[in-house]
């Protein structure tokens, strides 16, 4: 069975760009459209291999969406790698405290996503 | 260019990047060379570090992209040695996050790599990356490359200082340092492009007298003065100066020196006319302030020219109206702004000819009332006469109240020509009451909104009474609805002073405006006077009809007398009865007459009554009795 990967993110072109790349590389793809829908996917797949969430998301931000999980009595979820345009040292500093496990600044290089992804997903088996 | 930096490139008139990228001066800790190598490589990354102190650099150390940027925002290296397959952030994201930065765009990036391929180069170049170099490196080739590298940031540097300095010039007035007139226009088009509503306001002025001051104290003594201007303005204004004052955010106000004594401020925030006059006062009155000039106490004021934004969107043609309306300024009082209008140069000498002979008409005696009578609906009678202004101008000709009205109103002449109209009306309705046959007619006159909110309009009015005799129930004053709306409270006071007084009040031209039932219930009128457009369109248009209809009946409910202006035909006048309408007053009666034709025609009316409609019923319903008698003739 292929292993599953969360996609969150408010643009349906990145979602579709990085779907791509994952399920060329043997992934299976959930995808959620903001932070909120991300938590309720990832509490819902405790067997996914790992999330890729942006961070700058109507209603509920990827940071928020960290915090939220992490803050659970029994904190639940995968490994989360952060896929955003933003790059503020303070910003990713407050996400590796909440748990990220990588940061990418977009634009993204596949070769370079996969990378990232097969240490996380990899790590999380 | 040494680099591969594109970040801080052209900056034609075509691209306008914010000015800040280019003015705002380089953000660096220090001078001293310093390098930034981000590697979870230990060994490569202190073999590569120890190569580089060798040579004079400053080293700063990272295993991971995240902890490299914190140290790049601590010391801001001049180069940034990156490995591309970091934990956490890799060298590609580190290397957008520098990019990123403010004044991360100056650095020189170099990319430790061995992905030679072409499509990881030229992603790294697109990411902001300066070079490469692939591992494993050599210390010798990595120091020469690096010092070079050292040496074409510099140089860049360098070139970009030179160019701040020129885009700095380019934006700024060399003497007070505040933006120019390219940067004004550059505020404008970004202020008119962003703002949501319709506010704001532009305001050009200069010293009256400046050159005075020029030739009596010298130019370096006028200098100073300009800059104390400057000082003054931008402080009373809370406006941003310094490098950011050219690109500052549109919400705030800004100040730029057009050259020689010339300044213009723009208010984003400047909703309407009396905020433009709030803002003006405050500039008058920080410029007002005496000013010591090398040892001497001079004061200067200044002219200023208002145009408002409203709807436009065109910096250089509201820098036009605001420069028409300053030349207003200064041809007139000094000292005071002036509001751009259409007629500044629709008009443009014309109007300014015709304030001028405005000015001097009363003294000249150009001045005129003509009046015209008001009939009893019912009994056909004149009950009295609208006081209407007429100017001959020796210069000008007759000019129609339509044009000269609004020059009194704008120029604020409108308050001693309004007080001349009381007197001359009152002086006038008192003389003809010593005739038995003009007994109790009473006289209307028109009061503008300036003059009503004149402060001194009720002593003035209250000598008027006296000195004329004139008993109030015998003045009617006219007022439009615009003239309560300003200020609610205020009008009704002065409404009910007048009141108390005994004097009668008129809604003028209702149903032209708000034709608010409020005021009519909340202010003390006896009045409504329907305007003439609805006599004009009832009989061919329903809407008009039912509307005069209404009114007048809702007049009568709240006990109202009810005028009709306007009315020209038999048919206008027999259906304005049938609507049972109080009073009448148009050409199918009379037109305006001066006073010695309309005692004439008062006279003659008396003995002629042919084109009345015979007297069959009672006068309506809801008019006062408690008023003296003003029919000139009895039933």
């Amino acid at each position: 069975m292929s292993k599953k990967i969360i996609v969150i993110d408010d643009s349906q072109t990145v979602r579709q760009q990085v779907s791509v790349v994952l399920v060329n590389a043997g992934y299976e793809v959930i995808e959620a459209e903001d932070g909120e829908e991300g938590a309720a996917a990832i509490r819902a797949n405790p067997t996914a291999a790992m999330a890729i969430c942006d961070v700058n998301m109507p209603h509920v931000g990827g940071l928020e969406m960290l915090e939220s999980l992490r803050d659970e009595s029994a904190p639940v979820g995968c490994p989360v790698l952060m896929l955003t345009t933003e790059g503020r040292p303070d910003v990713i500093e407050r996400a590796r405290s909440s748990g990220a496990r990588g940061w990418i600044v977009k634009p993204f290089k596949p070769t370079m996503l996969l990378a990232a992804v097969k240490k996380i997903a990899g790590e999380a088996c | 260019m040494l680099t591969g930096d594109t970040r801080d490139g052209d900056w034609g008139e075509d691209v306008e990047p914010p000015l800040s990228s280019v003015i705002q001066p380089l953000v660096r800790s220090s001078a001293e060379p310093r390098v930034l190598i981000v590697d979870d490589d230990e060994d490569a990354r202190s073999q590569a570090a120890t190569a580089l102190r060798d040579v004079g650099f400053i080293v700063d150390e990272a295993a991971n992209g995240l902890d490299g940027l914190k140290l790049f925002v601590q010391h801001r290296p001049q180069i940034a040695l990156l490995e591309v397959m970091t934990p956490f952030v890799d060298g590609f994201s580190t290397c957008r996050a520098i990019r990123d930065l403010t004044g991360g765009g100056d650095a020189s990036i170099i990319i430790m790599t061995d992905l030679d391929d072409v499509e990881s180069l030229q992603f790294g170049y697109d990411a902001g990356a300066t070079d490469f170099i692939t591992k494993p490196m050599n210390p010798i080739v990595l120091q020469h490359r690096i010092k070079y590298m050292y040496r074409a940031t510099e140089a860049v540097d360098q070139l970009r200082k030179s160019r701040r300095k020129i885009a700095h010039l380019a934006y700024h007035d060399a003497l007070t340092d505040l933006p120019n007139r390219r940067a004004l226009e550059r505020y404008m088009r970004r202020l008119l492009e962003s703002r949501a509503g319709n506010e704001g306001a532009v305001f050009l002025f200069d010293l009256d007298g400046f050159k005075r001051v020029n030739d009596t104290f010298g130019h370096t003594a006028g200098d100073e003065l300009i800059c104390e201007v400057a000082r003054r303005i931008t402080g009373c204004f809370g406006i941003e100066t310094g490098p950011g004052a050219v690109d500052v955010d549109t919400k705030r106000t800004f100040l730029a020196r057009l050259g020689g004594d010339e300044f213009v401020l723009v208010s984003p925030s400047v909703t309407g006319l009396e905020d433009a006059m709030a803002v003006s006062n405050a500039m008058l009155a920080a410029i007002g302030t005496v000013f010591d000039l090398r040892g001497h106490e001079i004061v200067i004021t200044a002219s200023i020219g208002i145009s408002l934004l409203g709807e436009h969107g065109d910096p250089e043609l509201l820098l036009q109206r605001a420069d028409a309306a300053m030349y207003d300024a200064k041809a007139h009082d000094r000292n005071n702004a002036r509001l751009y209008s259409k007629s500044l140069d629709e008009k443009g000498p014309v109007r300014l000819k015709m304030e001028g002979a405005l000015r001097n008409a009363i003294g000249l005696g150009e001045l005129e009332l003509h009046y015209q009578p008001k009939i009893d609906a019912v009994a056909g009678v004149v009950t009295g006469c609208e006081a209407l202004l007429r100017w001959n101008s020796g210069e000008l000709g007759a000019v129609s109240p339509a044009d000269f009205v609004p020059v009194g109103e704008e120029t604020g002449l409108i308050v001693p020509i309004g007080r001349w109209v009381l007197e001359e009306a009152c002086r006038q309705a008192s003389a003809w009451h010593a005739s038995p046959e003009m007994r109790g007619l009473r006289v209307a006159v028109n009061v503008s909104a300036r003059q009503f909110r004149d402060t001194k309009f009720l002593d003035d009015l209250e000598r008027i009474l006296a000195e004329t005799g004139l008993h109030p129930h015998a003045l009617e004053l006219e007022i439009t609805e615009g003239t309560l709306m300003n200020d609610t409270k205020f009008a009704r006071n002065v409404l009910r002073q007048l009141k108390s007084w005994g004097v009668w009040l008129a809604l003028d031209d209702f149903g032209t405006g708000y034709s608010s039932l409020g005021y009519l219930r909340r202010f003390p009128f006896d009045t409504l006077k329907v305007d003439r457009s609805f006599v004009r369109d009832m009989l061919s248009d329903d809407g008009s009809a039912a509307i005069t209809s209404a009114v007048i009946a809702m007049a009568h409910g709240l006990r109202l007398t009810v005028v009709a202006e306007g009315v020209e035909t038999r048919e206008q006048l027999a259906y304005l009865r049938t609507l049972g309408c109080t009073e009448l007053q148009g050409f199918y009666f009379s037109k305006a007459l001066p006073a010695r034709d309309f005692e004439a025609w008062v006279a003659e009316r008396r003995i002629s009554q042919k084109e009345l409609l015979r007297p069959r019923e009672m006068p309506a319903e809801g008019r006062s009795s408690a008023i003296p008698p003003l029919l000139i003739q009895s039933a």
